[in-house]
């Protein structure tokens, strides 16, 4: 247990996405409207916004926020330093830090993309250098694409459990208006005759890219409780990766070269056991997951390192499109459709499909969920995942 | 699909010493036709090209010393869109992290060899070094051929 276990909890939310290169605003526009609808989906006054907490970079900080705002006083800007989409969760953690230690009391966490303020597309020169790019390797794709072969031929997790998740997150996609593939259903024939794009991913596989914004209005969970509103409880939040884990992976500890980043190092437990000893909750307790797929493979990666599917060959039973889909299945996953289904706004769109599971308001509800998990980006130098609960998990 | 190779598009292909030079012994050696990798000064114990600090006791210190560069195959992936193509990386292409025989280091490079050869993790492969016309510094592949 620990002092963040309850205290904070996420009151408002808000998402909507574009093709990609479609937005018809810039970034910073969109990222204002999600802040906006996010305060009113709360009921509380955008002036009383005092906290932004972002990640993976961008221009829209903390005191640009607060300036377009108006807010009556600015007590907390931060960015997750480090990992990309790996800090998807760790956003909303530092938020919920943030309203714990008493810096700031109502603090949103947000992300905004488009195409063409930042675009994402391309090998990525800043981010690879001279020891991968001679040789091919140049995009997330290429170093995801690199442990997942290993994860499947060495580990042994078979490759269904990469086609079930994207499976699973389709036939969710089919209750979704808003997602990119509602009305597009995808079967295993379909999924097979993807285009393959890096071996082992298939282009079924990949994570869209969209244009968007998303954003997570948090406060204490005595205000929370104040608004009457059916609130998504912090009950952990942990981020990090075992040392010697990067995306330079050509000489890391053998062990874990396969984890997504979530699982035990040589001398730690590692993320995944934090997030666990911090709630006070067990694996086999969480009743839905939203995990960030940039690929599919590195989502089986989370599952595997968070204890909630067994590792190797095992995978291959439990990863079953009806264990995976809501509302029955044992562990339904990425509900909305997730980040290849749904949108990708680098992720941060699941972490609200998260909320709504907590809130009752999910396409794909699943029936009396309490516990409610976010795994951040995999694979990343720096990962991160959030468990939400009800009021009655506190 | 992909374009030719060495047309007037083709760019420089990114290689050669970091801005900090740090790994500059590792390619002035592909120069000279060795594989050279950083070594501890104190401890001994091995570093990838790149890295600044022995993360075992933490000296500055380091001396380049000649590897064989044979190995075994580590993981790999098959590239199947032309991600690189402007640099004259024409898909399909494979790229493995080659664990080496005689030290505890990965390297990543592509392999060069037959394509209708499948990749399997625990292949033995070695390294040669080549010379690509966009490239300003020798680069090193890696083949399921060739004297071992």
């Amino acid at each position: 247990m620990s002092a963040l276990r309850g205290a904070t909890a996420v009151v408002g939310v808000a998402e909507f996405h574009y093709p990609r290169g479609t937005a018809p605003v810039g970034e910073r526009a969109m990222v204002l409207r999600a802040i906006l609808e996010a305060c009113a989906d709360a009921g509380i006054s955008p002036r009383e916004v005092d906290g932004f907490c972002s990640y993976a970079g961008g221009d829209n900080s903390g005191p640009v926020l607060a300036s377009e705002l108006g807010i009556d006083e600015l007590r907390w800007s931060s960015m997750v330093w480090g990992g990309g989409g790996g800090g998807a969760a760790a956003a909303i953690n530092a938020a919920a830090a943030a309203i714990v230690s008493g810096q700031a009391e109502c603090v949103v966490a947000f992300r905004g993309m488009s195409q063409a303020d930042s675009g994402r597309l391309g090998y990525a020169k800043y981010y690879f250098d001279n020891h991968y790019l001679p040789h091919g390797a140049a995009t997330p794709a290429h170093v995801c694409a690199l442990r997942t072969q290993r994860l499947l031929e060495h580990d042994g997790v078979p490759a269904s459990a990469m086609r079930n998740l994207v499976l699973a997150a389709y036939a969710h996609a089919q209750q979704n208006p808003s997602a990119a593939a509602y009305g597009k259903p995808l079967d295993e024939a379909g999924y097979l005759a993807g285009a393959p794009i890096v071996e082992p991913f298939r282009l079924y596989d990949c994570s869209r890219e969209n244009d968007g914004a998303v954003a997570l209005l948090l406060v204490s969970a005595e205000r929370a409780k104040r608004l009457g509103t059916r609130a998504a409880h912090v009950l952990a939040g942990v981020q990090g990766a075992p040392g010697g884990y990067s995306a330079r992976n050509d000489s890391e500890d053998a062990s874990i070269y396969t984890s997504a980043g979530f699982g035990p190092g040589p001398r730690t437990a590692g993320v995944a056991a934090r997030l666990w000893k911090q709630a006070g909750v067990a694996p086999s307790e969480v009743d839905v997951v939203q995990v960030y797929e940039n690929f599919s493979g590195p989502a089986v990666a989370s599952l595997i390192d968070h204890g909630l599917c067994p590792p190797g060959p095992g995978a291959g039973e439990f990863m079953t499109v009806e264990n995976l889909t809501a509302p029955a299945g044992r562990l339904p996953v990425n509900t909305a459709g997730g980040n290849v289904a749904d949108s990708f706004v680098n992720g941060m769109g699941l972490a609200v499909e998260a909320v709504r599971q907590i809130r009752g308001e999910s396409v794909n509800q699943v029936t009396g969920a309490e516990t409610s998990l976010f795994i951040g980006g995999p694979m990343a130098p720096l990962v991160s995942s959030v468990l939400f609960g009800s009021a009655s998990t506190l | 699909m992909a374009r030719p190779a060495q047309s007037s598009t083709t760019l420089p292909l990114p290689c050669g010493p970091a801005s900090d030079e740090v790994d500059r012994p590792y390619w002035d050696g592909l120069r000279a036709g060795r594989l050279l990798l950083p070594r501890c000064s104190d401890c001994g114990a091995w570093r990838e090209p790149g890295r600044i600090l022995c993360d075992g006791c933490w000296s500055f210190a380091v001396d380049w010393a000649e590897v064989r560069a044979a190995g075994r195959i580590f993981t790999w992936i098959r590239s199947r869109r032309d991600f690189m193509d402007d640099l004259d990386v024409l898909a399909p292409y494979e790229t493995v992290v080659v664990a080496l025989d005689d030290v505890p280091v990965r390297l990543l490079g592509l392999l060069s060899d037959d394509a209708a050869l499948e990749p399997e993790i625990g292949q033995a492969v070695a390294g040669w070094i080549d010379e690509p016309a966009n490239a300003a510094w020798p680069v090193l592949r890696w083949t399921r051929e060739g004297d071992r």
